[in-house]
């Protein structure tokens, strides 16, 4: 499991208000089935843009951006990238 | 949350059935409930970056009591009118909270104005009138969005 995987989890477990442990949940389960709802999404949002200290723009809020645990890590990953882009 | 999975999953539900037409007209709504007690920990744990993030300066005001305190129940009233208009148009192409916003007019009802991506979907859609209506009430606060759709409306998926 990768750190950013890690990181991920840890913030679903303070603000995804998951009936499932999102320690030991599958990378590809569903969140909305293990409980996420659409205002939970948003604290996973702000918190995830504290952690990684970046900023989701209007193309990654959408339902299948907090659909899974690898579906964060593409997009964290995806952002991330931008940003090291953008920077070099 | 035992009690607010299952209150979510009949909300999906109901919403999924949702889509009817009557005589030439086409009608789609949507729906959403929130708990006030998850909006109240927002705001306490993200300040006013949550509110900013979510909510219009305007609905902060009308939300905002005469003392300075934020008046939560109709926060989470918002939050649900705008869950309830992206299901309603069935739009996951990216939105931000804050162009789907709530007014009030000088009665004091409840409207919906649409800004930037969200409203480009709905003219897309066919969007030709809507209506919206918030409930708040032991801990939990409710909208529905009902949508009017142009039966002659190109590309419209809804």
């Amino acid at each position: 499991m990768s750190e950013r995987a890690l990181l991920i989890r840890k913030v679903l477990q303070g603000h995804g208000h998951l009936v499932s442990d999102p320690t030991t949940i599958a990378e590809d389960a569903s969140l909305y089935n293990a409980g996420l709802t659409s205002h939970a999404s948003v604290n996973v949002m702000l918190a995830l843009e504290d952690e990684f200290d970046l900023e989701f723009p209007e193309r990654f809020l959408k339902r299948s951006t907090f659909e899974s645990i690898r579906s964060l890590c593409a997009a964290v990953d995806s952002l991330l990238g931008a940003e090291h882009d953008a920077s070099a | 949350m035992e009690k607010a999975t299952s209150v979510g999953e009949l909300v999906r539900a109901a919403t999924a059935d949702a889509t009817n037409e009557c005589g030439s007209d086409r009608f789609v709504i949507g729906v959403d409930l929130v708990e006030v007690a998850d909006v109240a920990a927002s705001i306490r744990v993200h300040g006013e970056r949550y509110l900013d993030r979510v909510f219009t300066s305007a609905e902060v005001a009308t939300c905002t009591d005469d003392s300075g305190g934020y008046v939560v129940d109709r926060l989470a009233a918002r939050f649900a009118a705008k869950e309830a208009a992206i299901k309603a148009l069935r739009h996951d192409g990216g939105v931000q909270y804050r162009d789907v916003e709530t007014v009030l007019d000088h009665t004091g009802a409840p409207h919906l104005v649409l800004h930037g991506s969200v409203s480009a979907h709905a003219g897309r859609a066919g969007v030709s009138s809507q209506s919206i209506s918030l409930s708040h009430s032991g801990g939990y606060a409710v909208a529905v969005v009902l949508l009017q759709m142009a039966t002659d409306a190109k590309g419209s998926d809804l």
